[in-house]
Formats: C-alpha cells, structure tokens, sequence
C-alpha cells in the first residue's frame, strides 16, 4: 500500500484521489478533525489480539463501515500473520508490539481483543494515538483502569464500544424501555426489587488449574510482553488461550467472560450506567492465589436499593435474602405512574459504525462499559476477600476498608501504568 | 489442629480445578493459622516449594486465605500479627520464588511494619523480586517512600524503571530530581517514566521541559509524552493552576501543527474550553 505523505493536504489527497493516483491509500480520519469524517471514506483497520475472539471482535469493528485492514498484532507471531493472511492475503503488516503498531499514520480504528490484562492499556494508547476503538468484554481487569479508559477517551474525544451487544436490543424492547424510564425517573424511592442471574457465569467451566510447573515458551511467544502489566509469572500455557480466564492475573474467571454479556444490557435496562452498587455481600469459600475457583452468590446492592444478584448453580448454597422481584409500574402512586407515561423514550443507541460516522457517543461507550465491568469487579472482590464491602460510586474506593482498595488500583508492572 | 489437619481442610484439585472445597472448614484452618500464630505460619511457608518442584496447592492456598482474611476494619493485631510472621521468612535461606510468593502476600496484608523486609528485594533481580517487592511497598503507600528513594540510585538494569515508577506512583515530591534526570536518559521507557512522574508530583515548574521532551520523542514515545503532558494540564487545572494548564493547551497546539495532529489540537481546544 502506498503511504501518503504526512504533509499531504486534504484538498491535495482528494485532488490526486479524483484522477485516481492515490485511489487505494488511506488518509487517517483523526488528521481532518474529528467533526469533519465524510462517511464514505475507507477506514484503516487492525487487530490487536489475533486469537480466540479476535477475528469475530474485528467483524464488529467494521460493520457498516469501509474498512481496509492495515495492521495484525499479536504477541504470538504466528496468530498475527494466520489473521493477515486470513483477512488480507498477507498485505496487511504483522507486528508483535501493539506499540509498533500504533505508531501507524494509516490507521483509525482499532479492535482490541487480547485477554483482559491488556484492554485498558491498549485502549488508552489507541486514543492517545487519535484512533477509535472496539474492545472485547470484560473491559478491564480491574476498577482504576476502567477510570483511566472513561478519562482518556474523554480527553480525546475517541470513540469507544465494548464488545458486548445485549443493550442494543433492550434499548428497543417496550418493557425493557418501560423499566429503563421507571429507573431513571427518579420517582422509584426505596426500591426491593431484586434481579437475579442464576447460572451462565461458567464457574467451573472458566476455573484456573493450580500447580502446573513452568513449561518451555513457545518460539513464536513473547512472554514478557504477554505477561506485561500483570506480574510476570513462570510460563505455563493454560495461562493463555482462552484458558487465561481462570487467573486473576489476566482475568476474573466466568463471571468477567460471561458477566458484562449478562450485565451491561442489566444496567441500561435499570438505569445504573452511571454509578455502581454501594454494598456487595458474598457467600464464598477462601479463594486460591493464583486460579479462580468456587463461589455461591453475591448480592450487589444499589443506592436506591435495587439489587442484582448472582447465583452461581455450580457451588454452595442457595441464595435466600430476598425475594426476587421486578421492577413494576405498580411500584409507584398513580400520579407518577402518569409522570412516566409522558417521559419521552430514550435516545436510541448508536452502533460504532455510526458512531464513528457521526462523531458521537457509541451505545456502549467507556463510562457504561466501566460502570458494567465494575458490577463484575466488586462481585468478584467480595468473592476473593469473603466479606461485605461497602463502596463510594462517586470516589471509587471500598468505605473503611484499605486491604479491599489495594485490589481497586494494583501496582503494574514497569513500564506499564496508567 | 496440627498443621497436616489445618492444610488437609484446603482441597486438591479434581477434574483440574479446586471445585469440592468446604468453606467452614477452611475459614476454621485459617482461624486455626491466625491464632497459631508465628510457628504455625513459618511451618506451612516450609512447604512451599519453588514452581514445578512438587506439591504445594494446599500450602500456598493456606497462605493466601489467611492474608486475605485478616483484612478490613477491627483486624489490625491479627493482620499485623500474620504479616510479621510472613516478613520473618524473608530471611531465611528459601528459595527467591518462595520469597516471591511471600511478598506477594504481604502485598495484600503487609503494612509499613513490614516495609523494610520487603524492601530489601528492591533491587534483586533474579524470579522478579524486585517488581513483586515494589508492587508490595505501592499498594502498602506513602510510609514506604524512603525505601524507594534509597534504591533507587542504586538500580541497574530491569529493577530501575520499576523503583522509578514507585516513586510516581507514590507522588514522591522530594524525587523530582530523579525524574528530571530520568527525562535525559537514552533508554526510551526510563524517559518516559521520567515524564509521567513530574506529571504524578503535578511539577507545574517543569511543563516547559515535559513539552520539550515531548517534542523531542517520536512514534510511540511522542504518543506517550504527550498524553502526559495533557495529564498535567488536568491535574493542575483540577488543582486551580487554570494559568498553567492554559500554557500547556496552548503549547501543544502550536507545536503540533501537522495534518496528522489534528486529533491533538482539538484534544487542547477541549481542555481550554474546560477551562473557562
């Protein structure tokens, strides 16, 4: 592909384009100015994280838009060149290093479907480097990145989707609209209602196996760089490929694989994009250092009193501390019942692809997608410390519990931060 | 309960995964371990071994529950108590993936008491002591700043970046000599940290110099320092320096005036009109 000089001027790269003479280049959209994207203009596209999900998380990446792929990567060599020659016949550069990559002058819009470990870091380089971004679920590992992510793309004004879709589909359904209007009225006071997910977080399925021995590293395998904001640990190979979902190193077992499918559509539905649960109480046994493993359920209270709930089915007891309820029109006097009645519907949700057209917020945007992730993150933290915690949405930080906070924001591992 | 009986509550794995574990047996072995006090503790850490030298899943498991577990309001004698046992064991003549493993722990439960022990490992680079040492002082905090700063001009090879981003996480103030120095280094990623410190210590002073570097840096460490330097127009604009965060708007914007920057002058145009 021929490169355009970076001191090619629009006017220029359109003139040469009408006579044909730059007819397969790309321009990158971030060098015209975010507000000014024509829509029909093809779009530089890579991948970062070739394996498991990353070819279906690259196919949300270009729906609806004219894309051309530019870039693979993947800190396994050989997943990365498989994905360019799959998508490109191989014309599309294979690189190791996401920061190689993102050194491109050709490339606007990024999916991002290495494990867990690595979403927020790359998120954030991706907008620092001006390019837009689908990032596979769960967005993060942990909470402090979910901030940093809302912030970077907010400062610079990037586009964002987590690659889940379940809200999509709620934000058009009657009932779904219904509760989502009760939710954010702000008419509901003291609300029971509790929602339940039992099943479907792949406990078992997504446990870590504990005491294998280190194994030789693949060739083809930077492991340093696999391992990167995460401690670095002996390499042992359930620790990647998908397996990698049993570690609290890279992920959070089945309940972030799983979870914010589950939840995000939840969230919107019930209003909660914009702040998290204040008490979480689990039922858990002591969990292992390095793997994840067993739990029951855990509660996850609201400001306003609503609640989720998630009960494994795989282990423990039953949970019995409320009954399960949904929200309802009857909850409220028939004055506000009227009140709702007349409150427009919501704003419909735009996709990436128009989202990227459009310049403006996708459906499942950065501040969302934490808000989400964080309802598996305090789950999970409730899981591994075994006792109830209470938490600030505003601060982000646990209330009278400084152990707890040291899972919010864990060191990284040099030169990784954010 | 001896020490075989406290371990045996903890399972093995079946099917690959620990799915048959018994929780009220494993909260009383780990109450069992609290109360045993030192000896307990030190006799379960003799059983961990380095990675792929055996069986160690119940000992380790032990080990990290009750770290866990002494955690939260109303358990600081009994966190104190287990994590002085755990720093005792640095000492010893174990294996650096054993002391690893310790300090990992003591990340989770270890206070200032324990900084010293753990500190020693700050610059030891064999099985990554030195990053699990400095994770363990940062999520401790600001008490076990002087130990970083005491490392820190010691450090050769991969242990100094590590200490040298402790000292921004921590918002070391007093170190800013060593981030300015750091900014001049011929290593890409100690400059960059360089940087991202005096961002983290909000150095209003040294914007000028961050920009120049910035400006200096190419590809991806022209990505990186700049995103730093629109990081400390926040922090100071935050902090009511609304001046100084302009001046770094606004010199960001004319230093950036290619096609391909765009992006970024509109990224100081949002910071601006915050501002106002």
């Amino acid at each position: 592909m021929k490169k355009i000089p970076y001191s090619q001027t629009r006017r220029s790269f359109l003139s040469k384009s009408a006579t044909g003479a730059t007819a397969a280049s790309i321009l990158p959209r971030h060098i015209f100015g975010a507000p000014h994207v024509p829509p029909s203009e093809k779009f530089g596209t890579a991948l970062i994280g070739c394996g498991g999900r990353g070819p279906g998380t690259y196919s949300q990446l270009c729906k609806g838009l004219d894309v051309e792929l530019v870039g693979a990567c993947d800190v396994d060599t050989n997943k990365a060149k498989r994905f360019s020659l799959a998508r490109s016949k191989g014309k599309a550069e294979s690189y190791q290093d996401f920061r190689r990559l993102l050194e491109r002058k050709d490339l606007d819009l990024v999916a991002i479907a290495t494990p867990p470990h690595w979403h927020a870091s790359i998120s954030i380089a991706a907008a620092e480097a001006g390019m837009d971004v689908l990032c596979e679920k769960p967005m993060t590992r942990f909470v402090a990145e979910g901030r940093a992510v809302v912030n970077a793309f907010k400062r610079y004004g990037r586009i964002y989707q987590i690659g889940t879709f379940g809200r999509f589909n709620r934000s058009k359904d009657k009932a779904s609209i219904l509760k989502h209007k009760i939710m954010s009225s702000g008419l509901m006071k003291d609300c029971n209602a509790v929602r339940m997910k039992k099943g479907g977080l792949k406990v078992k399925q997504w446990s870590g196996t504990p005491g294998i021995g280190p194994q030789t590293i693949p060739d083809t395998l930077d492991w340093d760089l696999y391992c990167g904001p995460s401690p670095w640990k002996p390499y042992e190979s359930r620790r990647t490929g998908g397996t990698h979902r049993g570690y609290w190193d890279y992920e959070g077992g089945g309940m972030c694989d799983m979870g914010q499918h589950h939840f995000d559509p939840e969230q919107w539905t019930y209003a909660k994009d914009h702040t998290s649960p204040v008490e979480i109480t689990p039922f858990a046994p002591p969990s292992h250092p390095e793997v994840t493993g067993m739990w029951a359920w855990v509660e996850l209270k609201y400001a306003d009193g609503f609640k989720f709930v998630m009960e494994s089915g795989e282990w423990g007891p039953s949970y019995e501390r409320h009954p399960v309820r949904d929200v309802s029109l009857d909850d409220l006097s028939k004055d506000d019942q009227e009140k709702i009645k007349s409150m427009p519907d919501p704003e419909p949700l735009l996709s990436f692809g128009e989202a990227v057209k459009q310049r403006k917020q996708a459906g499942g945007h950065p501040e969302a997608a934490h808000r989400a992730a964080c309802i598996l993150h305090l789950a999970n933290l409730a899981i591994r410390l075994g006792r109830k915690l209470k938490y600030d949405p505003d601060k982000e930080v646990f209330i009278n519990d400084n152990e707890a906070n040291r899972f919010l924001n864990p060191p990284m591992s040099a030169p990784w931060r954010i | 309960m001896n020490t075989k009986e406290i371990l045996n509550a903890f399972p093995q794995p079946e099917g690959k995964i620990l799915r048959n574990i018994d929780k009220e047996a494993c909260e009383q072995a780990v109450e069992q371990i609290i109360s045993g006090g030192r000896k307990i503790t030190r006799a379960i850490i003799d059983l961990i071994l380095e990675p792929g030298n055996g069986d160690d899943i119940r000992p380790r498991h032990a080990i990290h529950a009750t770290a866990i577990r002494v955690g939260g309001t109303g358990k600081e004698i009994e966190r104190n108590s287990f994590a002085s046992a755990l720093a005792s064991t640095l000492t010893d003549d174990r294996p650096k993936a054993v002391k690893g493993f310790v300090i990992r722990q003591l990340q989770i439960c270890g206070g200032a008491k324990q900084a010293e022990a753990i500190a020693y490992f700050l610059n030891d680079s064999e099985e990554h002591l030195y990053e699990y040492s400095a994770q363990a002082l940062e999520a401790i905090g600001v008490a076990t700043i002087d130990h970083f700063r005491t490392a820190y001009p010691l450090a050769k090879g991969a242990p100094r970046i590590t200490i040298l981003q402790g000292l921004g996480v921590l918002q070391d103030k007093k170190s800013r000599p060593f981030f300015l120095s750091a900014m001049q280094d011929t290593d890409l990623e100690i400059r960059l940290a360089g940087i991202w410190g005096l961002m983290r210590i909000s150095s209003a002073k040294d914007a000028e110099l961050m920009l120049s570097q910035s400006l200096k840096e190419k590809g991806w460490g022209r990505i990186k320092a700049t995103a730093y330097c629109f990081e400390l127009a926040e922090k100071l604009a935050k902090n009511g320096q609304s001046k100084e965060a302009k001046a770094i708007y606004i010199k960001i914007k004319k230093s950036h005036s290619e096609k391909q920057d765009a992006y970024l002058r509109e990224t100081a145009d949002r910071g601006l009109a915050q501002l106002k």
